[in-house]
């Protein structure tokens, strides 16, 4: 009954390595797109060599290789990534420091640095993506990495039984679970804390302070969110009254196809006009790193971080590195003025003559402004085309947009119409943000992509209409606002006018498996929603609120206290009952085994006397069952030998008498079923 | 409960995990880093309740000489309703020859591990405690705990020594065909019994198995008397003295040979067999010098 183990000193043992193998695997996963594809293939090569050197139990390389090798591999990211480090270049250098350490991946203390590197290589994933599927994502290449390193501690492998060590650690991460939650509710957040090692790109918006259309030849769109909106009391407005009111761009430049933001000036808040409809907002903004704050056009009223500044545009205090939550009280519906916009008139510095031409010409029999707008917005209807691919127009600008290749996306339009409207005479401006976006009917809010980035002007028509909203890409591709970016970004232009009411989030209920599919998502939505809300914007001020309801001043040693009673009593519990005895009756699985196999004799008939040993029992029972004679002579001398005999060799054989055992009671169930039927 | 030094590394990124955390603003930072603190926390609780509450104890089986690795057998009970991992067992105030590692034990259940101590000196070795480590669950904790397990060992001395066993005076006799007397101490055959036979010298052993009841002999030393003899080795050292008549009972036994051992104030009988060889090796395992 003893068992031999002789420490294997260079052998971690194939088990914990595959496992912290493809735990780290997965976390390098999501940040793969960001590195170069050499560095990804070095670290997979590595990990697979790395196990194939396990299995074949060949030395690991020596000193000078492993030297020449990092020497090599530096010099490689310095060269693909550049030298200093910033957020992308750094986990570069983390990747293929790990796929170095696993070339001499040794002892137990590589083994722990290597998974501690798998920690490092979660959180830069952290920077790229935030959302509920990727912490989960995370989460679980956590768990495999702790996994190995479980496995690891359990030893060579000969006593334990496969999938051990994740019950361990599946065990573990539940009783973690309570613990983790008291530290993320109670912890005191730093708020102070704004030193900064190396900026991240985190968040980019498609949207800048300016528009270039001529300079793109393709729009590039992603389905990433930009933001949510969550309605107050549900009651979501009109498709078509979506505009996401983002920049406002006052100064056209160079010819008129490009507009930048010009000077801001902070205003105080607009007053809501008596009789427009008004809806309360809550939004979730991704960090975008800018200071835009984005709200149903028209904003009125704020609560949150941030200010009204010309333009009757949110901006916030700085610049929005995390997710944040406002509240917008929006004016929709009708035409609005606003006294803070000041008239614009400044033409382009330079005016093609054709272009001026063509906005002179609207101007002829002394037109109003209205009348000039409805004759700008003609003249697109006719010829031009609405396309995600317009290729550029570096040289020719609005000239050959407006008179030759007459093809683009909002931003072309929005640009060109608006200077257009200034050559003629109509104080006009560019406004940035998003349109329409995606209605979840389950979780009641709407969701906000950067597809759905959009622009559109507005222009003055006097002192009784007051600013006006136009939309000339409404003009050329009604769609495009009606029913949102996707269609185009997806299907092109030739998409049929079917494919395209199927994306209308309200309008048409899809059926069968897509139907399926879209609730389906809609519900994860929902979730990952409640997710953003609960976990990633709990910072420092809902934990103030979490403090008040448990009665703690927020910066006070008592938060402490508290935090560590309550983690006392958690380790205090969790300790004492693993200290408890084994439960009666719930005795090893062996005798489990064997008191299955008498019920199943005894209802037989063949009843065990309580004198009787298994090996007289077996023997009894099977000359009384002669059919199944063989099943029962073994399962009894199986149980004999795994309980009293004497060479049993500690847990292994006993867990192979277990599963001997095991199989025979299956084939005796099956033999007696068979005789009896 | 110790920590390894390699905590270090685990506490290096537990505070840039809480770097990152606090400067970004970061929830899922923060929640990577408590994931890890809390698995941390919870670690120790395991790594305690996994060399916790154990009840060992200790067989020795034969005795060995001082020169070798005494060999002794652990058992280990888990008593508590959870499996134990990876349990390395070390003996207070001995050196293991080999590590004593038992991998796994399920709850209830009892496994045994052979402990191979390094070789220690002569005489009776008695042992407090064993200590109990594993490194379970991860690796940078090391759960240690004393399990109360009193017992001793004994170990004969060294086999050594270059003299040949001593002639003995019988050995001469018997070659000379000199007839046993009929009353010694050397048991020599069995006769029928008779009434009035000694109930001691009756083989109690054949009537139990059913054969019918007779006496066993006993005559004078068989080979003569061989005694071996502390004072016929003066120039001798004092362990070398217990080496060389530690080896002469092993030689005399195996040669079938009848002896007996006299120390200063201790005698052995002549006898022969296991019994008598063990008393004699332990008599020579024990002995010490005159204060």
């Amino acid at each position: 009954m003893t068992s031999h183990q002789s420490p294997q000193s260079n052998r971690l043992g194939r088990g914990s390595l595959l496992w912290v193998v493809t735990g780290l695997t997965m976390a390098v996963l999501p940040v793969a797109s960001t590195l170069p594809i050499w560095v990804t293939l070095a670290f997979l090569g590595s990990g697979v060599w790395r196990i194939y050197n396990e299995a074949s139990g060949r030395p690991l390389p020596s000193g000078p290789v492993r030297l020449t090798l990092f020497v090599i591999a530096l010099i490689g990211v310095v060269l693909s990534v550049g030298g200093p480090l910033s957020s992308d270049s750094g986990v570069s250098y983390l990747v293929i420091l790990t796929a170095l350490k696993f070339l001499e991946l040794r002892t137990p203390r590589d083994f722990v640095l290597i998974a501690s590197l798998g920690y490092f290589l979660l959180l830069s994933g952290f920077f790229f993506s935030e959302s509920l599927a990727s912490t989960v994502y995370s989460l679980l290449a956590v768990s495999v990495l702790t996994t190995g390193v479980v496995r690891l501690t359990m030893g060579p492998p000969s006593a334990i039984r496969g999938g051990e060590e994740i019950r361990q650690t599946l065990w573990m991460i539940l009783q973690a679970a309570p613990i983790a939650l008291i530290l993320f509710l109670l912890f005191p957040r730093m708020q102070s804390l704004q030193f900064q090692l190396f900026r991240q790109e985190k968040g980019k918006t498609g949207m800048n302070d300016e528009v270039r259309p001529g300079a793109f030849s393709q729009l590039a769109m992603t389905r990433e969110e930009a933001f949510r909106v969550e309605f107050d009391e549900g009651n979501i407005p009109d498709f078509s009254a979506m505009y996401w009111r983002g920049v406002v761009l006052w100064e056209p430049m160079d010819d008129g196809f490009s507009w930048r933001q010009g000077v801001k000036s902070t205003v105080p808040q607009p007053l809501p006009r008596k009789g427009s409809r008004t809806v309360w907002q809550t939004i979730t903004l991704d960090p975008h790193r800018q200071r835009w704050l984005f709200a149903m056009d028209h904003p009125i009223a704020l609560e949150g971080m941030g200010e009204f500044v010309a333009g009757g545009i949110l901006e916030s205090k700085n610049e929005v590195r995390k997710r944040i939550r406002y509240r917008v009280l929006s004016e929709y519906g009708g035409r609005f003025d606003s006294q803070d916009f000041g008239r614009r008139m400044k033409e382009p510095s330079r005016v093609d003559p054709g272009v001026r031409a063509l906005a002179e010409e609207w101007k002829s029999g002394d037109a109003k402004p209205d009348e000039i707008v409805r004759r700008g917005l003609l003249f697109f209807r006719e010829g031009f085309r609405y396309t995600l691919e317009p290729g550029d127009y570096r040289s020719g600008g609005l000239r050959e947009f407006l008179l030759e290749r007459r093809k683009g996306f909002c931003e072309h339009y929005a640009a060109a119409f608006a200077s257009l409207m200034r050559i003629a005479g109509v104080p006009a401006v560019v406004v940035l943000g998003y349109q329409g976006g995606e209605i979840n009917r389950v979780g009641r809010f709407v969701t906000v992509r950067q597809s759905d980035a959009h622009a559109w002007t507005e222009v003055y028509l006097g002192p009784d209409r007051g600013w006006v909203r136009i939309d000339p890409t409404t003009v050329v591709a009604p769609d495009r606002v009606a029913f949102g970016m996707d269609p185009f970004a997806q299907i092109g232009d030739a998409a049929s006018r079917a494919e395209r009411l199927d994306r209308i989030s309200d309008a048409v209920e899809p059926k069968g498996l897509a139907g399926f599919l879209q609730h389906l998502r809609y519900n994860w939505d929902a979730v990952s929603y409640q997710w953003d809300l609960a976990v990633l914007s709990y910072d420092g001020e809902m934990q103030s609120l979490v403090y008040h309801f448990v009665g703690l001043q927020p910066n006070s040693s008592a938060v402490w206290i508290v935090m560590l009673i309550f983690l006392a009593l958690v380790l205090g519990l969790m300790s004492w009952l693993m200290k408890q005895p084994r439960r009666r009756g719930r005795s090893g699985t062996l005798s489990v085994l064997y008191r299955q196999f008498c019920d199943f004799l005894a209802k037989r008939g063949v009843n065990r006397e309580s004198w009787e040993g298994p090996v007289a029992f077996g023997e009894r029972a099977a000359q009384r069952l002669p059919s199944v004679a063989e099943p029962i002579r073994v399962v009894a001398r199986q149980f004999a030998e795994a309980r009293y005999g004497r060479d049993m060799d500690g847990a292994v054989q006993k867990v192979e008498a277990e599963r001997t055992i095991r199989a025979q009671l299956r084939k005796l169930r099956k033999e007696l079923a068979r005789s009896a039927g | 409960m110790f920590p390894d030094r390699n905590i270090v590394i685990v506490f290096l990124v537990a505070v840039a995990l809480w770097y990152a955390a606090a400067s970004q603003n970061s929830s899922l930072a923060y929640l990577l880093l408590f994931w890890l603190c809390s698995l941390i926390l919870v670690s120790i609780v395991r790594a305690r309740a996994n060399v916790a509450n154990l009840k060992i104890t200790v067989r020795s089986g034969p005795p060995g000489f001082a020169n070798e690795n005494p060999k002794l057998t652990c058992e280990v009970f888990n008593p508590s309703g959870h499996p134990r991992f990876a349990l390395k067992l070390r003996m207070a105030g001995f050196e293991l020859a080999r590590e004593a590692i038992i991998s796994r034990i399920p709850p209830g259940e009892t496994v045994s591990v052979e402990f191979e101590l390094k070789a220690v000196r002569r005489g009776v070795h008695r042992f407090e405690a064993l200590e109990v480590e594993s490194r379970f669950p991860f690796q940078v904790l090391i759960g240690r705990a004393w399990a109360p397990t009193q017992g001793s060992f004994l170990v004969y001395p060294k086999l050594a020594g270059v003299l040949p066993l001593p002639e003995s005076i019988a050995r001469l006799e018997a070659v000379a065909g000199e007839i046993p007397s009929p009353m010694g101490d050397d048991f020599y055959g069995l006769r029928k019994y008779n009434f009035g036979d000694s109930q001691r010298h009756v083989d109690w052993k054949a009537v139990a198995r059913g054969h019918p009841m007779m006496t066993k002999q006993f005559g004078g030393s068989a080979h003569g008397e061989l005694w071996l003899d502390w004072r016929t080795l003066e120039e001798f050292g004092f362990e070398a003295r217990i080496s060389q008549l530690a080896r002469w009972s092993c030689e005399a036994e195996l040669a079938g040979q009848t002896f007996g051992l006299r120390l200063p104030r201790l005698e052995l009988a002549i006898g022969r067999g296991e019994p008598h060889l063990h008393d004699c090796l332990k008599a020579l395992a024990v002995y010490q010098v005159d204060p």
